[in-house]
């Protein structure tokens, strides 16, 4: 609870610092501050050689947003830069990090093609069992075809007799019958 | 009151004949689930013709395509020396005076992972009469033999019935053809019968390169 709170008075202090990255209370206790003061420095775009400690902490240092969002499991990749200008390694690493996603993404895409085509290609050949199939279905479609023609008809039937009903019953119940009256 | 007729030809050559009435859409359309979910292992299923090219479908047409002599069967794959020029497509029946129109495509222009040509039109040949083949047709875009540059492409094969003999026009080109919008301008109404064969580079399916792949 405490590193949260010390977090949040570290990103306070330097006014031009840019927002701290989402996995900061990730950092170990011991480090706050020092990674705090290092943190700032990268963001800001140090020049010139790092100085040795911080080399170390680099390890533990998180990384920008972006680098973050799309390198989950390289963080290790960040300390084999340590001598090019803060600024310069994130860009190429992205792109170049882009360009891997979209490729690993394809890579996907195409294995699922080429599981399709396996499956498209082997499973017609079972024979025997194409014909059992094919049999199976011709009986469902027959069986379908017959309860549907059934129920059709029951509907008719069943329409028919709810017609038929309504006309002699409803009409008929309340009306008065008129015998005859008149004398001719 | 709309009756949909069935015709199942099985392997043994014989064709049973069913019909629907659609008083009971549900019953029909529950019908049509039942099939469809049961023909997941249909090739064009799960080559995802389906889906990319047409939408669920009953076959009512009995259609087969040969290249020098040989049936293709579904999913299978040829070289482009295979291919070269047009096969015989036969259409079964009895009912010389059905007409059917055949069109041939390849969703996976220029490449399987980059299909920004989809579809590339390679064959289009309309009145064919039922019990002939494609050569009695009226051929209105020829046959392009198809070459793929990069990846594995399906290449598939559409077939039509015509309620009457209509004149179709050939697009102006042959990329970016799309045969839902061709069918629904023809008023030809849903395939009746499709499949469709693999098809790569004669020495292997042209690998990453990234010009014809259109890859960045």
């Amino acid at each position: 609870m405490e590193e949260v709170w010390k977090d949040i008075a570290l990103s306070n202090l330097p006014h031009e610092l840019s927002p701290p990255p989402p996995s900061i209370d990730r950092r170990p206790n011991s480090d706050a501050s020092l990674s705090g003061l290092i943190l700032q420095d990268y963001l800001a775009g140090a020049f010139g050689e790092p100085p040795q400690p911080r080399h170390d902490s680099l390890e533990q240092l998180p990384l920008p947003p972006s680098l973050l969002s799309l390198r989950p499991d390289h963080s290790a990749s960040l300390p084999t830069q340590p001598n090019l200008t803060a600024e310069q390694p994130s860009a190429l690493a992205i792109a170049g990090w882009d360009r891997r996603q979209k490729r690993i993404i394809k890579n996907r895409e195409s294995a699922g093609r080429s599981r399709a085509r396996k499956q498209a290609s082997l499973r017609p050949l079972c024979f025997p069992k194409l014909i059992a199939y094919t049999n199976e279905l011709e009986m469902e479609i027959a069986q379908l075809a017959q309860e549907n023609a059934a129920l059709k008809k029951e509907q008719e039937e069943l329409k028919a007799a709810m017609a038929g009903q309504m006309v002699s019953q409803v009409p008929t119940k309340g009306k008065l019958k008129r015998g005859s009256s008149a004398p001719f | 009151m709309n009756t949909y007729k069935y015709k199942v030809s099985s392997p043994f050559n014989h064709t049973t004949e069913y019909q629907l009435h659609s008083a009971y859409s549900l019953q029909h359309s529950e019908l049509r689930n039942i099939v469809n979910s049961t023909m997941s292992r249909d090739p064009l299923v799960v080559g995802n013709v389906v889906g990319d090219v047409l939408d669920p479908f009953i076959r009512s047409a009995s259609m087969s395509v040969a290249y020098n002599n040989k049936e293709v069967t579904n999913g299978s794959e040829l070289k482009p020396s295979m291919v070269e020029n047009e096969p015989r497509v036969g259409i079964h029946g009895y009912n010389n005076t059905c007409l059917y129109t055949l069109v041939m495509i390849d969703p996976d222009a220029p490449s399987p992972s980059n299909p920004t040509k989809r579809e590339h039109l390679h064959w289009l040949v309309t009145d064919i009469p039922e019990t002939a083949n494609a050569s009695y047709g009226n051929e209105v875009v020829s046959y392009e033999s198809p070459n793929p540059m990069a990846g594995i492409h399906r290449v598939v094969f559409v077939l039509f019935r015509q309620s009457i003999q209509q004149t179709i026009y050939a697009p102006g080109w042959r990329q970016n053809f799309n045969t839902r919008d061709f069918s629904q301008f023809y008023s030809l109404g849903p395939p009746v019968a499709a499949m469709y064969f693999n098809c790569q580079r004669e020495n292997g399916c042209g690998g990453r390169r990234y010009i014809a792949s259109g890859w960045t």
